[in-house]
């Protein structure tokens, strides 16, 4: 280390040292001022946060939420307990459920069996006196069962509103719009002064925090009214992210709560001192809360992935202060006559190189996330670069400033002598057996290289939550009887028609500027098309409820009129707006030429490969519409969500070849000497390969929270290197190379061991969550960790022991 | 031209007379009356024209004998969806409202119904043919009859052939009919 930077640090920490109280206060200050902006961090897990910056799937997305007034809704399933959905019981309890359902104030419309305009139930009427009668199921004109045959066969309610077996009615429920919100967003779009747009956006995220509030809160009450009315179950996309946001609130109070607890408990079993379990809960605690406040105070939000910070970060900062711990109590043992004073200069100076390597490339694991191309693992990333270098520089800091306050402990705890047994065997077994060592290493390798091969993405809604999570349950109910999930959108767009203008005919200039009135729209092409298309997309077995213009064909097709272009332009002439809503808007845009095909996906079939099926639409539609000249469009939440599932190996690609890459230009920088660099990038990747093995053939998918695994391994992982590598050059220096290795194993060992376990330990407190991708995440990050910490153990020491010289090390 | 114009208001106020409001009548007398106004119309629908608008440009790629038997299977096609749509309004009273001249050739004749509460028109678009009027289109309910047709036919004759269309017209194509 250069002397001139050594005077500085000596510098500054005799400043911290001989003014505890004043630099205590100063963090104290810090402390408040970022924790009053910490509690506003806000939340999000809206479908806005799950999708890859730069989607251009997503500009479509976008045009179809403008273009089509489209509503958020949500779907209630409730089963009869005896006989199927027409019973007069369960009639009964329909209408009480939707009279509660009404007192619900952001319920805009609620739509069942009970309340569905019927056209053809009333045998003494025409068709245009059940139009005007308003006809429903229980009006005193139906007759029951032609009423029950015209809701099963119905093509808007069948798999909608009732259950092909009759056992399941579906209740729709359209949540008020947010006009203020649209207002918003249609001012952005028009706006062109960037300052003006950012305004705008500010306003529409608080807009999008209140519309989240009151889902919420609508959802609260459906919940309650779960308690009156059995098996009445609640699905729908909004439930969906109202309830990932519910879970990540409680994971981050859990999670905060039962590693505080986990960590405090290990840290007194392992050192022995309240002061040492206090001093660094207060650390991680202050680096918490000073972190989320800058989060706050940059606009970040919290997602479904990002909500790992807390345990992250709480990790990273122990492993810093253990390492701290472990080098005063180590000088501690050796000087014990020494002043408390100059114990911590001794412990500061010498942590303050492998401790700031270690968090440098533990920033530099998080922000090679960055190159993820997901915004929230890029936010993740960014949180947890500036987190870390919070926590380092405070660790320092506060240890410092708090410890001069304290006396020196009456008695140090050692390491019991089983753990320091394991810790010889594994240096014996390093410097003796090698070559096992390097056969299992070899092994490991062809392990994870046949893994990785069989890596997948394959992520369904249903299956984030647990089997037993009433969540699950209603959307499993509503995945299979009522019309599936996830839904997907085909968009068809015409040419525009060009009038040829060389016609000189009279009559063929009239009727040519007829035909580009919007009446005559719904031509004999259109609604050729979009029979093949809807006939195409129902006979896919992943698709459940389809609805598009053809529903509309069909609809009067059931009522015994040919359905063609007179009808359709007649209809679309003389409909009431609300009707036209209903059954045209929806499905047709005349403005962009455009007409619409949403379908519902079994989002719980097992055998769905999302990506191939989105591939096997475009292209069986490309080929059936090939003579069409029009445009196929395949959009909707499942393409953007497949998207960013498809960008999650890429992604990882990306982060891990960038973070290898810096990584080893680190370790050269650090150790000066590419052996040693090489060596340490080795004992790091392999146990990070296994983990990729591990996915690959235990069939796990890699999800948003799996991507990130690799990174955060790596930069965690890089520490126990850092620090050993450290050591051990420093033991080198006065023995033989085996000497060096028993050493190091016997003081630093100690530090990896402990951190180690702690993480470990804290990592295990994930796998209680009630989110699928944080037990994966938990369960994946444990196991890295213990093969990262046994690499270190033993594959590194035998690395060192076989290829290094000592005549290169002692300069 | 007002001689003729005269006469089509007879005939169809004749016919909507015979209709008495408010009452429903059934399907043979639907036929019955639409028959009798085919065979009063007959003289005044321009039925070649008519098919010939229908088929656009491509009217004029057909052989003299296809454009016959095209003509004949379009106006027999025309007859029969026509009878088809009165049965849609039957209960709805026709009136006939008086006429405007678009063009020194052209004349708009407008009769109105009643539907749902809304005033709904249908109009008989006529043409100047060597100095008489002849019915070249017909708007029913604000829906060109000729229009719909035409983006039928183009859009089979897109994809088939002649022939299809021929086979297509004398069976499947019709406007809406109630299926009894």
């Amino acid at each position: 280390m250069n002397p001139q930077n050594n005077n500085l640090f000596l510098r500054f920490y005799r400043a911290i040292l001989n003014a505890p109280k004043l630099t205590l206060t100063f963090c104290a200050i810090i402390f408040f001022v970022f924790g009053f902006f910490a509690l506003k961090l806000p939340i999000d897990a809206s479908s806005d946060s799950l999708i890859l910056e730069n989607d251009k799937d997503f500009k479509t997305y976008d045009s179809i939420i403008k273009n089509y007034t489209t509503q958020d809704f949500l779907i209630l399933a409730l089963s009869p307990k005896k006989g199927d959905v027409f019973h007069h019981d369960f009639l009964t309890t329909l209408q009480n459920l939707t009279n509660d359902l009404k007192q619900i104030p952001q319920i805009d419309g609620i739509l069942s069996i009970l309340n569905a305009p019927l056209l053809k139930s009333a045998p003494n009427l025409e068709l245009q006196e059940s139009l005007k009668a308003n006809l429903t199921l229980l009006s005193a004109q139906t007759d029951f069962e032609l009423a029950k045959q015209e809701l099963l066969h119905h093509p808007f309610y069948t798999q909608n509103l009732i259950s092909k077996d009759l056992k399941t009615a579906g209740i729709l429920i359209y949540l008020k719009n947010n006009t203020r919100l649209e207002q918003l967003r249609e001012l952005k779009n028009t706006e062109t002064n960037e300052s003006q747009k950012q305004e705008i956006q500010k306003l529409i995220e608080q807009e999008k925090g209140k519309v989240q509030t009151q889902n919420d809160v609508t959802i609260t009450m459906l919940k309650n009214l779960q308690n009156k009315y059995e098996g009445l179950q609640i699905g729908g996309i909004t439930l969906i992210a109202s309830d990932m946001i519910a879970y990540v609130k409680s994971d981050l109070i859990t999670y905060g709560t039962s590693l505080s607890v986990i960590l405090a408990l290990m840290l007194w079993v392992f050192f022995g001192h309240l002061r040492f379990v206090f001093l660094t809960l207060l650390i991680c605690l202050f680096t918490l809360v000073v972190s989320s406040g800058i989060f706050a105070a940059f606009g970040f939000k919290i997602t479904v992935v990002s909500s790992n910070y807390v345990s992250l970060l709480l990790i990273i900062n122990v492993s810093l202060v253990v390492h701290l711990i472990v080098a005063y109590l180590e000088f501690y043992s050796k000087f014990p006559k020494a002043s408390q004073k100059n114990l911590l200069y001794a412990t500061l100076l010498t942590k303050q190189m492998p401790s700031f390597f270690a968090a440098f490339t533990t920033m530099i694991g998080f922000l090679s996330l960055i190159y993820s191309n997901i915004l929230p693992i890029i936010h993740l990333g960014i949180v947890m670069s500036l987190g870390v270098s919070v926590a380092l520089l405070f660790t320092f800091v506060l240890f410092a400033s708090v410890s001069a306050l304290l006396d020196k402990p009456k008695h140090t705890t050692k390491l019991s002598t089983r753990q320091q047994r394991f810790l010889e065997f594994c240096a014996n077994l390093a410097i003796r057996k090698s070559k096992m060592i390097y056969f299992f290493a070899i092994l490991c390798v062809a392990f994870s290289l046949y893994g990785i091969q069989n890596l997948k993405v394959e992520n369904s809604f249903v299956n984030y939550f647990k089997d037993s999570s009433q969540i699950k349950q209603g959307l499993l109910k509503i995945d299979k009887d009522l019309g599936g999930t996830v839904p997907l959108e085909i968009l068809l767009t015409f040419p525009n028609k060009v009038t040829q203008s060389s016609i000189d005919d009279e009559f063929e200039a009239e009727f040519n500027s007829l035909e580009s009135q919007d009446t005559y729209w719904f031509d004999s092409q259109k609604l050729r098309l979009a029979k093949i298309v809807h006939n195409y997309l129902e006979d896919n077995p992943y698709a459940g409820s389809v609805l598009s213009l053809h529903s509309l064909v069909r609809l009067i097709g059931n009522l015994g009129i040919n359905a063609d272009d007179w009808t359709i332009a007649f209809l679309y002439k003389n409909a009431r707006d609300t009707l036209k809503a209903q059954i045209f808007t929806p499905y047709a845009n005349l403005e962009q030429n455009q007409l619409r095909f949403v379908l519902r996906t079994f989002d719980s079939n097992p055998t769905l490969k999302r990506n191939d099926f989105i591939i096997q639409i475009r292209k069986d539609l490309e080929s059936l519409l090939q003579n069409e000249k029009v445009q196929v469009q395949v959009n909707g939440v499942m393409v953007l969500y497949n998207n960013l599932l498809q960008n999650l190996i890429s992604s990882q690609v990306d982060t891990l070849s960038f973070v290898i890459g810096i990584i080893f230009l680190v370790f050269l920088w650090i150790f000066r000497n590419l052996k040693l660099a090489i060596i340490a990038l080795l004992t790091n990747i392999l146990p990070l390969s296994a983990i990729f093995g591990i996915l690959g053939i235990s069939g796990i998918p890699l999800d948003l929270m799996g991507v990130t695994i690799a990174a955060i391994s790596l930069g965690i992982g890089v520490d126990d290197v850092i620090h050993y590598i450290h050591r051990f050059k420093a033991e080198i220096k006065n023995h033989s190379l085996q000497d060096a290795i028993l050493e190091s194993h016997d003081s630093i060992g100690s530090a990896m061991y402990y951190t180690t376990f702690i993480i470990v330990v804290g990592f295990c407190a994930m796998m209680s969550s009630n989110f699928i991708p944080t037990i994966y995440f938990g369960f994946l990050t444990t196991l890295v960790m213990l093969l990262m910490l046994l690499s270190a153990l033993l594959l590194l020491p035998a690395l060192l022991n076989s290829f290094c010289k000592i005549s290169a090390l002692r300069f | 031209m007002t001689q003729n114009i005269q006469k089509t208001l007879e005939i169809l106020q004749k016919n909507t007379t015979k209709n008495p409001k408010d009452s429903a009548i059934s399907s043979t007398q639907v036929e019955n009356i639409a028959k009798e106004i085919f065979i009063m119309f007959d003289s005044i629908f321009d039925y070649n024209l008519m098919a010939q608008l229908s088929l656009s440009k491509d009217y004029k790629t057909l052989t003299k004998i296809q454009q016959e038997e095209y003509t004949q299977a379009f106006e027999q096609n025309l007859k029969r969806s026509f009878t088809d749509k009165l049965r849609l309004y039957k209960d709805e009273k026709l009136e006939v409202l008086g006429g405007e001249q678009p063009k020194n050739n052209r004349y708009n004749l407008k009769t109105s119904m009643v539907l749902d509460g809304k005033l709904n028109y249908v109009i008989f678009k006529f043409y100047e043919k060597e100095g008489d009027w002849k019915i070249y289109d017909v708007d029913i309910l604000g829906i060109s009859v000729i229009q719909t047709y035409r983006s039928q036919f183009s859009d089979i004759l897109a994809h088939s052939d002649f022939q299809t269309l021929l086979a297509k017209l004398k069976s499947e194509i019709t406007f809406e009919s109630p299926k009894q």
